[in-house]
């Protein structure tokens, strides 16, 4: 023996000799333990690593402003870590409000077929991260619709089942997601499947969603669709009057089918405190769709604004200058606290996109898709936590 | 033996003239090019452009055109023995306005997009609209952003000199101190009076306030790019030589300089 082995490999030796020995002896293969003792390494080699996203636990958002919220466009984001990663962003913000788009052909493929396992995740992080979320529903699927259709086209006998779609999703979400908004400004053509808006139709849509999401959950905040904010002249081919639209909504016996109102209040090139005018479009446009509510007897109904906000893209008419974006929605952020009681909350779009749309939709964003924050981010973040500008 | 060397002779030259017809198809594309048919057919040259872009594109009350890119187009037009027409559009519809034959070309500070390089067909830049550093004239130590530590920046509030400023700070490391305005003039002001010791703006704002009030200069290398180039469709590749050819001209001839010094 040479004497320079060290003892403690002599002993190994040894153990090993007799274990293969053993093995040997017992299996009646010389090869056969060899390979049983490397197994673990072989198994250990041949796993692929996998990224590992835990939920987390349960976060509080810190704001001096518990009615700051913002769109997320999480829809069609794939990776777990950047669903999480947005919505921590979110909260590092100070927004405790999230609004999310679920696509009902998204999750109902085929009729009675439900695949939760998307909407899950956007939630149970949303939740962890203390974010309350609002769930906007609509597009249909191409089983609920006729062939060479839109997926904004919902034709009317398929009301039942985009409202057995609903309650699926309250169902599921119970105790998870308490607000659900029915359709997307459906005042517009384009969202209301290339059809002339018909307030009566939607009237109907609503009334039987209402009645069957309260049937699945009763706890269940069921809103009304937020409008496109528009001055469309009677007749237009391409829209309506938001507030026409929802005086017609009324008189087609709306009230009673919706526990609170969507509102989009877009401040295009307007401060928010400029005042509103029938005849102008801007952030406190709301306050006009309040006041049919109440003139309806639905003052103490909720509104949650479920889109707004300001654009900074150089190149297009309706946007402003990058400072001004900052004190615009800021100031709004503030007026919805201190003036507005009957606004739960404000949600401006848009967080995050996964990838860039290239065009001046970039520049709703606060964060870009590789999480690189804009300074509205910042400037948000700065007055959620109560800093000076 | 005659007969055979004659269909030898025959076959061969069939060959030639296939390869040179092949050649000339591929060496001569305009025949292949439809932008440019279309152009030398009707004698003109559509372009579609948002005219509310200034210094780039403008339209006065009485619907007369004006600004850098419209002189370009301009002078291209001239050069190749054309009138112009001008397609005024919101930039957002630009490119379905080209894709839709509403236009022979788009140029309009057209920002060069590599997601779309199969859509269209980019010409090579004629302008940057990327963010440069400017500092006081008489200034001699800051030759760059590694010259920033512990100075005061001036930039645009929330735009993308700001971004860029943070980048320096925290990616960079560079201890430098940003000091936001609520526009680039301002910023470039601040930064002419002494307020702060350098302003990081975009190249139009810059030369512009360079030129006019002055007091300031840039450092050349720009600190990101913003190139404006012109988009054809595709097919159109006989088009697109040519108007390489031309930029590359004009370039050499001081035309871009001289544009600069007219719009900025």
């Amino acid at each position: 023996m040479d004497s320079t082995h060290p003892r403690s490999g002599s002993v190994a030796s040894e153990l090993y000799d007799l274990l293969c020995l053993g093995l040997s002896r017992l299996l009646g293969s010389p090869l056969l333990p060899r390979v049983l003792l490397l197994l673990p390494l072989l198994l250990l080699a041949g796993r692929v690593p996998q990224p590992v996203v835990h939920i987390g636990p349960r976060q509080t958002v810190q704001s001096i402003n518990p009615k700051m919220g913002v769109h997320t466009r999480l829809t069609d984001e794939v990776e777990e870590w950047k669903i999480k990663r947005t919505l921590e962003m979110v909260r590092e913000m100070g927004a405790s409000w999230i609004v999310e788009y679920f696509p009902w052909g998204y999750y109902e493929p085929e009729k009675g077929r439900f695949d939760w396992r998307h909407p899950d995740l956007v939630v149970d992080h949303a939740i962890a991260q203390g974010l309350e979320v609002v769930a906007r529903i609509d597009f249909v699927p191409g089983w609920a619709r006729p062939e060479d259709t839109t997926f904004r086209y919902l034709p009317e006998e398929s009301y039942g089942d985009f409202a057995g779609f609903v309650a699926a999703f309250v169902q599921h979400f119970r105790g998870r997601v308490r607000y659900v908004v029915v359709w997307n400004e459906p005042n517009l053509a384009f969202e209301w499947g290339y059809r002339l808006p018909d307030p009566e139709s939607y009237t109907r849509l609503l009334q039987q969603t209402y009645r069957r999401a309260k049937e699945a959950n009763p706890d269940v905040i069921v809103l009304a669709a937020g409008l496109a904010p528009t001055l469309a002249p009677p007749g237009s081919e391409w829209g309506m009057d938001d507030l026409e639209f929802l005086r017609r909504m009324y008189a087609a016996g709306a009230r009673g089918s919706f526990d609170g109102l969507a509102i989009h209040a877009y401040g295009w090139t307007l401060p928010p405190d400029s005042p509103p005018g029938r005849d102008s479009l801007g952030f406190s446009r709301a306050e006009l769709l309040h006041e049919v509510m109440v003139e309806n007897g639905d003052g103490d109904l909720p509104c949650l604004i479920t889109e707004a906000g300001w654009n900074d893209n150089r190149r297009w008419a309706n946007a402003v200058r990058p400072a001004q974006r900052i004190d615009y929605t800021l100031q709004a952020y503030q007026m919805v606290l201190e003036d507005w009681p009957w606004c739960r909350t404000v949600a401006m779009w848009v967080f995050r996109y996964p990838r860039p749309a290239r065009n001046y939709q970039d520049d709703f964003a606060f964060v870009t898709p590789g999480f690189v924050t804009r300074p509205i981010y910042t400037a948000v973040q700065a007055y959620a936590r109560g800093q000076q500008p | 033996m005659k007969h055979q060397r004659l269909i030898w002779l025959l076959a061969g030259l069939v060959c030639w003239a296939l390869a040179l017809a092949a050649i000339r198809q591929v060496w001569f594309q305009r025949a292949t090019d439809p932008t440019w048919e279309q152009m030398r057919a009707s004698g003109t040259m559509r372009v579609c452009m948002e005219a509310a872009y200034p210094p780039f594109g403008l339209l006065d009350a009485a619907g007369n055109f004006s600004g850098f890119d419209v002189d370009l187009a301009r002078e291209l037009a001239s050069r190749w023995g054309l009138q112009v027409e001008f397609v005024n559009l919101h930039f957002d519809g630009l490119y379905d306005a080209l894709l839709a034959d509403k236009c022979d070309m788009v140029l309009s500070a057209l920002p060069y997009d590599e997601t779309l390089t199969e859509d269209v067909l980019y010409s090579p830049s004629y302008f940057n609209a990327g963010l440069l550093l400017a500092v006081r004239q008489d200034e001699r130590r800051i030759r760059g952003v590694n010259q920033l530590g512990g100075k005061k920046v001036g930039v645009e509030l929330g735009s993308a000199a700001e971004l860029e400023a943070r980048r320096h700070l925290e990616q960079g490391r560079i201890p430098l101190h940003i000091v936001t305005y609520p526009g680039a003039i301002e910023a470039l002001t601040a930064l002419r009076d002494g307020e702060v010791d350098a302003a990081i703006a975009d190249s139009v704002n810059v030369y512009h306030f360079t030129r006019d009030p002055g007091g300031i200069r840039y450092v050349k290398r720009f600190l990101s790019d913003e190139q404006y180039v012109i988009a054809l469709r595709p097919g159109s590749g006989y088009t697109w030589k040519r108007l390489a050819d031309e930029i590359a001209r004009l370039t050499r001839q001081g035309f871009f300089k001289t544009l600069q010094a007219r719009w900025f």
